[in-house]
């Protein structure tokens, strides 16, 4: 079966949810707090084959009780020769609760040539006693048409959780994966009871701390028989109820080491493959932060694995290296966001055409809540820099206000890469110099604007290196080539000063020497090194840009274009904090 | 004379060929062990839950119940009738059914035909291949033409085995009719074996010689002509309409054990026959829905002032037996709602309490007066009962009196029909129930007043000791 469809109210954080679930693989990104893992939680509860299950108010969206809490998943594409399938789909049990599917969900009857499928809620109300049933169409109220489903019917879904909670799966516990790939466990109660018998049997009263608690039932046998109770034989036996062992006592072991006590990654991966096998494959995996305990290359061959094994996979990540394995145009990354009055949206990053190149590139970027759109890499790096300079002055760094820096790759993308994240569900800003109007237009920025992007770009005809170079103050100038040309790979001081003086452009200035600390000051000159850092590409790149602007920051007046407009953004970044 | 060791063993090999079939027909006559046969062939033959369909209520009581006696797991069967098994998928997939009629009350002409429209669906098709491994479906000469067309179509789908008998097809109407039995034959096309031990007769100290009589009468009847009773174990008498009352009661009498007096097909017996019946502890049988309370409600909820008391005054006065003129005359003239000045005190509350003429109210009280009064007997037990119960909830609820009828009649349609010491039917009451005695009581020129050659099988085939046949005299 495949999960196809999810509506949540009330539950957690989530006061309203409604998912299609598009792809086989289906990863959940977004910021902390936008209910991601209480979204698998509630798969879980929903559909995985437990008896027992509390609840507690907290468990309520805002605690409030009176509002009942439903999470419903409709289930399609199941293999009805499978004789399991074929006994839950019998006239007495859920024959006749086959529904159809819809764009908005769930509907009553099977639409003419549409998907059949089967709808399972689970409902709690202030009782707190959960109600799992089968219902036909959405659930919308208490007493509709619906069927109880018991945890044994539910085990014909195949869903299990294989993340934190799997350490109880590797033991034959009540429907765990274990017993359920040992088909139910068979006599394992009978075995557990006859050694719980056994140990009860055995002799113990040899050792010398036994013999200890002998002696003081001896005392106990006489001062009974003072009080008149006649005991024959009073000793120290072990006590065993029939209870404590249960089947959940036994589980896997690597020689004599319980695999719960595993590394996380190792439990991960075992955990994973166990479910494989349930259902001849054809289940459904529920992992909460896919990467966790997991070196990358562990990571791909675990979603390598689960991609072209037969079952549907929900998952969580917070990992660029999970991200990028991803395919969007499969509907593999899902989008999740949660308004202020608990909505949560979930929307596949496939809506954006072409964003595949971006989401490999900058990972990262998808991660965080808000993005801001670079133009090319020396934007990305002044970020950098000015993230850095920032937390100098006990600033909280961009980083950890979830927002990340996407590389655009030229101002003719930014337009749409910026709109479509807008749509999505980011917020999102713009950093791009002004130098080609030809690619992106004043009108472009109104309408970015106009969308709720804040921009922040520089002066008319200026590149980055050309507002560099126009607001930093002149003494300063010296330091700053020098310090291009230590952050730069290959070149030398001499051949950037010597570009510079011999530039056809400043004959008229009478430069005279290549020693920059006795150049006259001039706009001309300044606009001349801003052309050329920017033409011959002194810091066009992450790094390169990222040092020169480090050692800029420090020394840019307040005032000057490139603070202020990038004290603006990051006025921005705070203002939107969530 | 055939031991009965010999006959089981022939059962034995019909149980077998029903079992292995995927297509086929048993006929059956009365009391020849249908019902047995199901059981044995589900509980000792079939694998997997094979769906039995049957016709009425009773049918299915009468034949889980034997599933239970015989411990045949409930895993093997599901018993339903064709009626309720496919109003259970209708009227969860009306859309799909193209059904437009009302999902809480079934339209019961439209049912079948929507349930065809349904079976051509493969999700409705795949639940009843994964439900069950065979169909087997009982009195199948009461089927519908539509009835008929859909089992053809579950035999498409799995093995598919029917029983029945076609002289005891007395069901059907003009609208409705039956499905003729030689097409039923070509359809099913294998004989699967005739049942033909008469079980019913030769159980305990039942009367044997009259069960071999009637597989012999079989012939004649099927000709339409009336069998020869010459040197038959049939009672016949001919009585005077003078003399009837006291003849019947003096039969009745002499009877040890269940009785019952079998009417004609499609009409109650005489008003005063059936008084002097019910005052002799004799139950009049009522159809499941109650058709006598149906015909009141229905004008009752109505619009037409004169149709309501008309339908009042009908029910009353065949519902109650031993009214005298001036009785009647009273309870129409309240009914009607017209002045009188009665002398009686009894009398005179009611007419100063009911002057708006029908109303639940009035019948209400008019019963409560009817119960007091000496010498009368009420032939409509469950009908009045169940107008009592309807009409005092309406009182307190304000409840349409429609719903209520019909929330009734659902809840009665658990509830087996009680088996009572004396009771009387017309043939179509009577038919699937089985009594010591039968009392036939029979007009003259039956073909055209009474019933046809089928309903007189029917009536001659339910008494397992002795069965008596009074004809009235010209």
């Amino acid at each position: 079966m495949r999960i196809k469809h999810i509506e949540i109210r009330n539950f957690r954080g989530i006061k309203f949810l409604r998912w299609q679930v598009k792809g086989n693989f289906s990863c959940i990104i977004g910021p902390g707090d936008t209910c991601k893992t209480t979204i698998l939680a509630a798969l879980d509860y929903a559909l995985s084959p437990r008896s027992v299950l509390t609840f507690g108010d907290s468990d309520f969206y805002d605690q409030d009780v009176n509002e009942v809490i439903v999470i419903q998943v409709t289930l399609a594409e199941w293999d009805e020769t499978r004789e399991d399938v074929r006994h839950f789909f019998q006239e007495s049990k859920f024959a006749q609760y086959k529904c159809g599917l819809g764009d908005t969900g769930p509907l009553p009857e099977p639409a003419p040539d549409g998907p059949v499928a089967v709808s399972i809620s689970l409902r709690v109300d202030k009782s707190l006693e959960p109600r799992w049933s089968v219902v036909r169409g959405r659930d919308e109220q208490e007493d509709q048409d619906r069927k109880p489903i018991y945890a044994a019917d539910r085990a014909v879904l195949g869903v299990s959780r294989v993340d934190i909670f799997s350490d109880f799966h590797f033991t034959w516990g009540r429907n765990t994966i274990l017993t359920r790939l040992s088909g139910g466990g068979g006599n394992l109660n009978t075995v557990l009871s006859g050694l719980t018998r056994d140990i009860r049997e055995c002799d113990i009263s040899r050792n010398d701390c036994i013999q200890e608690c002998q002696k003081v039932a001896d005392t106990i046998k006489s001062e009974a028989q003072n009080s008149g109770v006649c005991l024959a034989d009073l000793s120290p036996r072990i006590d065993m109820h029939r209870q404590s062992i249960g089947t959940s006592a036994l589980s896997l072991h690597d020689n004599n080491v319980p695999l719960r006590s595993k590394g996380d990654g190792t439990k991960r991966l075992i955990g994973a493959a166990m479910q494989m096998k349930l259902n001849s494959g054809k289940t459904i995996s529920l992992i909460d932060e896919l990467e966790v305990g997991l070196e990358p290359h562990r990571i791909r061959g675990l979603i390598c694995k689960l991609k072209s094994s037969n079952q549907q996979v929900i998952t969580t990540t917070h990992s660029p290296v999970v991200v990028r394995e991803l395919i969007v145009e499969d509907n593999e990354l899902y989008v999740c966001r949660r308004d202020t009055a608990g909505t949560v949206r979930l929307e596949s990053l496939a809506v954006v055409p072409a964003i595949q190149g971006q989401v490999r590139a900058n990972a990262e970027a998808f991660l965080g809540s808000k993005i801001v759109c670079c133009e090319g890499l020396t934007e990305v790096g002044c970020l950098r820099a000015y993230d850095i300079s920032r937390f100098d002055k006990n600033n909280p760094p961009v980083w950890s206000l979830a927002t990340s820096y996407l590389n655009c790759g030229g101002a003719n993308k930014i337009r749409s890469v910026c709109s479509q994240l807008i749509d999505l569900g980011y917020d999102a800003a713009v950093l791009c110099d002004n130098d080609r109007p030809d690619q992106i237009t004043t009108d472009d920025i109104r309408n970015l604007q106009a969308a709720g992007a804040h921009v922040c770009q520089w002066d008319s005809e200026n590149a980055t290196e050309h507002q560099l170079f126009a607001d930093i103050p002149w003494q300063d100038i010296p330091a700053l080539l020098n310090t291009i040309c230590i952050c730069h790979d290959t070149l030398e001081f001499a051949t950037v000063t010597d570009a510079i003086s011999k530039d056809p452009r400043v004959e008229g200035l009478c430069l005279c020497t290549n020693d920059p600390s006795v150049w006259p000051e001039s706009e001309p000159l300044r606009r001349v090194m801003g052309d050329l850092a920017h033409e011959r590409g002194w810091m066009k790149r992450i790094d390169y840009a990222e040092g020169v602007f480090e050692f800029a920051l420090k020394r840019l007046p307040e005032t000057s274009v490139i603070r202020t407009r990038l004290d603006a953004l990051f006025t921005w970044i705070q203002r939107n904090e969530r | 004379m055939l031991c009965l060791h010999g006959y089981s063993e022939m059962s034995d090999d019909v149980y077998r060929a029903l079992a292995r079939a995927s297509s086929g027909f048993v006929e059956s006559p009365a009391g020849c062990g249908k019902t047995e046969a199901i059981i044995r062939t589900v509980g000792d033959h079939c694998s997997g839950r094979q769906l039995v369909l049957t016709h009425t209520n009773a049918g299915v009581d009468a034949l889980r119940e034997r599933f239970i006696q015989h411990s045949v797991p409930t895993a093997k069967y599901h018993v339903g009738t064709i009626a309720g098994w496919a109003w259970g998928w209708v009227r969860k997939y009306p859309d799909n059914a193209d059904y437009a009629g009302s999902t809480d009350i079934a339209d019961w002409n439209d049912v079948y035909a929507a349930m065809s429209v349904l079976l051509q669906k493969d999700f409705v098709k795949l639940g009843v291949v994964n439900s069950y491994t065979g169909i087997i479906v009982d009195e199948y000469q009461d089927c519908t033409v539509a009835m008929h067309q859909l089992i053809v179509q579950l035999k498409s789908l799995l093995p598919c085995r029917i029983l029945g008998d076609d002289l005891q097809g007395i069901f059907g109407f003009r609208a409705d009719p039956l499905i003729d039995w030689s097409v039923v034959t070509r359809e099913f096309a294998n004989n699967l074996g005739v049942l033909q031990t008469p079980h019913r007769w030769l159980k305990g100290n039942n009367n044997e010689a009259l069960g071999r009589w009637l597989l012999t009468a079989r012939g004649k009847i099927r000709q339409k002509e009336e069998p020869n009773y010459e040197d038959s174990p049939i009672d016949r008498r001919t009585v005077s309409y003078a003399d009837l009352g006291s003849r019947l009661i003096r039969l009745l009498h002499e009877k040890q054990g269940r009785t019952c007096v079998i009417g004609p097909k499609a009409r109650p017996l005489p008003a005063g026959i059936e008084t002097t019946l019910v005052k002799n502890n004799c139950r009049v049988l009522e159809p499941n829905e109650l058709s006598a309370l149906r015909s009141l409600i229905l004008p009752l909820s109505g619009q037409s002032p004169t149709e309501k008391c008309k339908a009042a005054c009908d029910f009353l006065f065949r519902s109650y037996g031993g009214l005298a003129g001036n009785d009647k005359a009273f309870i129409k003239k309240i009914l009607y709602g017209e002045k009188q000045r009665p002398r009686h005190a009894d009398k005179c509350l009611l007419c100063e309490k009911h002057t708006k003429g029908t109303t639940p109210e009035a019948l209400l009280d008019l019963i409560k007066y009817i119960e007091r009064m000496d010498g009368t007997s009420c032939k409509l037990s469950e009908s009045v009962r169940a107008l009592k119960c309807i009409a005092e909830r309406h009182q307190e609820t304000g409840t349409d009196l429609k719903a209520l009828y019909a929330d009734e009649i659902g809840k009665r349609k658990h509830h087996t029909r009680s088996s009572f010491y004396r009771c009387t039917g017309s043939t179509l009451l009577v038919k699937g129930l089985e009594f010591d005695h039968v009392i036939i009581l029979r007009d003259a020129d039956w073909q055209r007043k009474w019933g046809n050659h089928k309903d007189l099988y029917v009536a001659l085939t339910r008494g397992c000791k002795t069965t008596t046949l009074v004809e009235l005299a010209m």
